[in-house]
């Protein structure tokens, strides 16, 4: 008998496990849903621009814009919060651990088919909305600007960071309750400012102190939303999109980084 | 022969209830498979077979002790690398056909494409799936998931085999067909490692038999050993010929009954055999047949 025993390379694991989420996750009926509702909020913003005098093609470009972010960051989540229960409740997780293969690495693997869904589903929503801007818009290609790319752009990094922060909660908690804790970063990580403002202007307390420990401890998603700069075709410069993209990196490295932590130690 | 698996002293201990019991799953384990053997491990459910493999595997560390696979803990990436492992309920990604799972279990166990592209067809004859190599798995019956997890285990050409419960479920003749795959593997040179709670399966195929019962060993040893503390060995002799009252006082027989072509006599021990075959042919009595009946480990554990 001639065996076959190797260390598989880390790229090599993670490409097969992140193939087999993806094929995985294409098959998910919440994809489907989250994609379809997404499609009928361009519908709802081309009703309510036609109710708009002044600006209409201001609310194709706002509700498209949101209608992008809302699908990327609604399947990051929810997909990403059930990953892992989905591997245990159907043990499919106790033969992939067999093989030699870490669990950090298994994490990372899943972690990479969640964002080819991702890339998949925001090509598909990007490349809707421009077409659906094209036609329906009233100035046809003014509504396209550098900041509308950089923004779209945005959105699909908020999506990457949003679904490690979900991976992050699946390692130890449910697939609801990450689902939650996701969805309340993602809420207090949009208004960070005002966070941060309120912690300003409070008197010195414990409560301040920890507000403010946590401002800085919680990702800052305001780094990826360009909504402002789109509504009123301000410029996005290269430092704040170079520094927002490696800002997001980092995120999305320590919440891996700590998933393989907890995935360690997890009881399965 | 060298130990391929050695179980050492291993304790495992997990927390349940509302006060966070300390409960104990294990009990001071220790056992040995030897270099390809053929290794039943025995015990009825919630004895403790299904926890005692996920530490064989990795998947757990034990609370004390240690489990090695060719000297190696077995939660280290090169004692995963030697071992192919098929669970008790083989649950494997439904949207995949059995070819797609092959390769992605390949791909785990470190295999080039090439590899696992030559390899394929190889382990579906093996386990008689090659007709259903392209449909997916949500299309396969149980015994088909069975042997499709076989071939999971055995895509890498793996050393050690752990199977857990790899004929729960099955009809006979899939149980018969799974015996027989196992046996055919052992000849090929790996170790089969395999855990059930249906003693003449295990009697059937394997070499070395180990018993647990409620987290402890009860035993462990080759299957004749065991076998051999069964008592002495009984022989049912079929003859014809001579009347009842002719023999009813024979003290060598243990039990004398009529049958449609004759009579069936026990005897045990081997030296009363030939006592007893002299003294029928000397009667004039004509042999039908004569039957050694060794005693099954199903008797042995009974008692």
């Amino acid at each position: 008998m001639k065996t076959i025993q190797k260390i598989p390379s880390i790229w090599a694991v993670c490409r097969a496990i992140g193939w087999v989420t993806f094929l995985e996750i294409v098959r998910d009926k919440v994809l489907y849903n989250v994609l379809v509702c997404s499609l009928l909020l361009f519908g709802v913003g081309l009703l309510a621009s036609r109710l708009n005098f002044l600006s209409p093609d201001r609310v194709i470009l706002d509700f498209g814009l949101m209608s992008v972010g809302i699908s990327s960051s609604l399947i990051a989540v929810f997909v990403g919060s059930g990953l892992l229960a989905e591997e245990f409740k159907r043990r499919t997780i106790y033969v992939a651990l067999s093989h030699p293969i870490s669990r950090a690495q298994f994490i990372l693997g899943k972690f990479l088919g969640l964002v080819g869904v991702l890339a998949v589903n925001w090509g598909l929503m990007t490349i809707s909305y421009f077409l659906f801007l094209f036609f329906f818009s009233l100035e046809r290609l003014n509504v396209f600007s550098v900041s509308l790319f950089w923004a779209v752009f945005f959105y699909f990094i908020q999506s990457i960071v949003l679904g490690s922060i979900a991976i992050l909660f699946s390692t130890f908690s449910t697939t609801s309750l990450s689902a939650s804790f996701s969805i309340g970063i993602y809420l207090v990580g949009i208004n960070i400012s005002q966070v941060q403002l309120l912690v300003a202007r409070s008197p010195a307390s414990f409560g301040r102190s920890l507000l403010s420990f946590l401002t800085t401890l919680l990702p800052n998603f305001e780094h990826f939303n360009l909504g402002i700069q789109v509504t009123y075709g301000l410029p996005v410069s290269w430092q704040f999109a170079s520094l927002s993209i490696l800002y997001g990196l980092f995120v999305i490295t320590m919440c891996l980084a700590l998933a393989g932590v907890f995935i360690q130690n997890r009881e399965v | 022969m060298a130990a391929i698996l050695d179980v050492i002293e291993v304790e495992q201990f997990f927390r349940a209830g509302f006060w966070l019991k300390q409960v104990k799953v294990l009990k001071g384990v220790s056992l040995s498979v030897p270099s390809r053997s053929i290794f039943g491990f025995l015990g009825p459910n919630g004895a403790g077979k299904t926890t005692l493999i996920h530490l064989m595997i990795g998947l757990k560390k034990p609370s004390r002790g240690r489990v090695l696979i060719s000297g190696v803990d077995s939660s280290s990436l090169f004692a995963r690398s030697k071992m192919g492992y098929l669970p008790e309920r083989p649950y494997f990604h439904e949207h995949l056909t059995g070819e797609g799972l092959l390769k992605y279990y390949g791909t785990l166990s470190g295999m080039k494409r090439l590899q696992i592209l030559s390899r394929i067809p190889k382990v579906l004859s093996a386990v008689g799936l090659t007709a259903a190599r392209r449909l997916e798995l949500k299309k396969y019956s149980k015994g088909m998931l069975q042997r499709i997890g076989i071939a999971q285990a055995l895509i890498h050409q793996p050393e050690l085999l752990i199977l857990d419960e790899p004929m729960s479920g099955l009809d006979p003749l899939g149980r018969k067909e799974i015996r027989e795959l196992i046996v055919s593997l052992a000849g090929e040179g790996h170790t089969v490692f395999f855990s059930s709670h249906v003693i003449p399966d295990v009697e059937a195929i394997c070499d070395q038999v180990a018993w647990i019962q409620k987290g402890e060993l009860m035993g462990c040893g080759s299957v004749e050993g065991f076998l051999s503390k069964g008592g002495p060995l009984r022989t049912e002799i079929e003859f014809t010929g001579v009347s009842r009252s002719q023999i009813s006082h024979w003290s060598e027989f243990t039990s004398i009954r009529e049958n449609p072509t004759g009579m069936q006599g026990l005897v045990e021990g081997q030296e009363r055999v030939n006592l007893i075959l002299t003294r029928l042919l000397q009667e004039g009595a004509q042999i039908l047949s004569a039957i050694p009946i060794r005693p099954s480990l199903e008797d042995l554990f009974k008692k």
